[in-house]
């Protein structure tokens, strides 16, 4: 289990993270996301002491990360693929990291057919694709085999069969018992692998909670109805109090009314449906929504685009 | 730490870059002092020792590029946080980091001095004259100002972190900003400050007639004068690293 408390990072006049506290649970995979510029790097390079925070404290199982001997037994941190020298190859990268901790080479052979990349283990990075840097750096992260593992942005540059992979290998990580934390701009992505989020804008803590939870907190909810004479049901929908707008073809959605108050209301009246069904906004609405006050970067609306 | 010190062997042994300049690190000084004593004619063994630690001395400056490149490196390509990140106790990489440079500088300079001295003196035969005093010391001397370029390159890097503007501090500093200072103090009537000067301290140490005087250091002095600015910087990069965000 990870625990932060009041955390607070500062570069010159600008407070990056602002008193943050969360909990990161073993057995789930937690989502960590935040606009561009909310702080999820900075707390997670805090969190193992790369950014000196001013106050505020992580603790992994009750330990802070200072106090580890040999961490990657522990921890499994990815913050960049990028962080590796270009002239060396995938292979001696993996070397030197494994010699910190008196492992064999056998264990860099071992992570380097698990992430795929055996054949191109001799090859130096500079001819690395950036899907290739990201399955080195977390083989990087696996070769400890930690209980607890940090990624930021780990599909950044993977392919459709890249990003399958990494999300197949962090929930079998949660699975297996380890504490697994992950940032991402993708939020189909975490909405398909997170059992947690941890929503973060300008360095403060927006939500915590299980996935469902914030969806249901920050997105809207409605019914969606079609049926082969909507005009007629729309009225009826209309004088019971709902905000119908109407889709084509033959269809509405209503807000306002729940689902069971609208199938109630067909059969009274004798309405014919071809659909009845509970609509709600995805994890991305809901991101949005929540982190509406804390966009640092705004852009300007796509021509067309709803907003 | 002695897992420290394989990890940082490893960075520094699987790079190219290293070995190009270990190689003409390595075969500058001796290929000259083996020219030298196969071609000139009544070679003493102080002229011979004077060509051995004259190419030495930038085999020495070319191991300070190899420890610059080595931290700069870190830096630039950001292996300094995976470094830091397996090992939190910073005081484990940064320490590493330059034994292993320089054990490297250390070998492969009384390596090179030692071949030299040896293949120099058989290869000139007869002709080679009874030592100096000062030999013997020189020929030591210049290891350790390669120790101390090397330390200096890695001190520097540690402060400055960058690749190209190290290494011009690094060489630009004894081959032109010393002399530079030198002229001015000369111009202005005070020759007996540039004996201070740390690099021309540090020269003193290499130097097979050090001569005497109130204007140079003497070898040991020198040397000492020209380590404590070594170590003063070496000491301010690591305190700079030890604290700065990574």
């Amino acid at each position: 289990m990870i625990e932060i408390r009041e955390l607070r990072k500062r570069f010159g006049r600008v407070v990056a993270v602002d008193g943050l506290s969360f909990d990161v649970h073993p057995g789930r995979v937690t989502g960590f996301l935040g606009p561009n510029g909310s702080g999820k790097s900075t707390t997670m390079r805090c969190m193992v002491g790369l950014d000196r925070p001013e106050q505020g404290t992580t603790r992994f199982d009750g330990r802070a990360y200072e106090s580890m001997r040999q961490p990657l037994f522990e921890i499994g941190a990815l913050f960049d693929a990028g962080y590796v020298h270009p002239a060396r190859s995938g292979r001696n990268h993996l070397r030197w990291l494994a010699a910190t901790h008196g492992m064999p080479v056998s264990r860099v052979d071992e992570v380097l057919a698990l992430v795929g990349l055996t054949d191109a283990a001799g090859r130096k990075v500079k001819g690395y694709s950036l899907g290739m840097r990201q399955r080195l750096g977390l083989a990087g992260v696996l070769l400890g085999d930690p209980h607890t593992v940090i990624l930021d942005e780990p599909a950044n540059g993977l392919d459709p069969e890249g990003i399958r992979w990494i999300r197949d290998v962090l929930v079998h990580l949660a699975r297996g018992g380890r504490t697994v934390l992950v940032s991402s701009h993708l939020l189909s992505e975490i909405s398909l692998i997170a059992d947690d989020l941890v929503v973060i804008g300008r360095g403060r803590l927006i939500g915590q909670g299980p996935v469902s939870g914030f969806i249901d907190r920050y997105s809207t909810r409605w019914v969606r109805v079609r049926t082969p004479e909507p005009a007629v049901f729309a009225e009826h929908l209309a004088r019971s109090g709902g905000d119908v707008r109407p889709i084509a073809p033959n269809g509405m959605d209503i807000h306002g009314l729940p689902i069971e108050q609208v199938g109630e209301l067909a059969a009274r009246v004798g309405a014919v449906l071809h659909e009845l069904s509970p609509q709600v906004e995805s994890l991305e609405d809901a991101f949005l929504r929540a982190t509406a006050a804390d966009q640092e970067y705004r852009s300007v609306p796509a021509p067309g685009a709803s907003r | 730490m002695i897992a420290a010190i394989r990890s940082e062997w490893i960075k520094l042994s699987t790079i190219r870059v290293t070995w190009i300049l270990a190689i003409v690190a390595v075969a500058f000084p001796l290929v000259v002092a083996l020219l030298t004593a196969a071609l000139a004619e009544d070679l003493s063994g102080e002229t011979l020792a004077g060509v051995i630690t004259g190419t030495t001395v930038v085999s020495g400056m070319l191991l300070g590029v190899v420890a610059s490149n080595g931290i700069t490196g870190e830096f630039s390509h950001q292996t300094i946080r995976p470094t830091f990140a397996a090992m939190p106790d910073r005081w484990r990489p940064l320490l590493a980091k330059p034994i292993v440079h320089v054990g490297l500088a250390a070998v492969l300079t009384a390596t090179v001095v030692g071949v030299s001295w040896v293949a120099g003196r058989l290869i000139a035969g007869d002709s080679t004259s009874e030592d100096l005093e000062g030999t013997g010391a020189a020929l030591i001397g210049v290891v350790l100002l390669a120790i101390g370029l090397t330390l200096l390159g890695y001190g520097l890097g540690l402060l400055i972190r960058n690749t190209p503007a190290t290494i011009c501090v690094l060489l630009l500093w004894p081959l032109i900003a010393e002399g530079l200072i030198a002229g001015l103090l000369t111009a202005v009537g005070a020759e007996g400050a540039t004996k201070w000067l740390p690099y021309s301290a540090g020269i003193s140490m290499a130097v097979v007639d050090v001569g005497g005087g109130d204007d140079t250091l003497s070898r040991v002095g020198g040397g000492i004068y020209f380590f404590v600015w070594v170590l003063a910087i070496l000491a301010f990069g690591l305190y700079t690293a030890k604290r700065r965000d990574a």
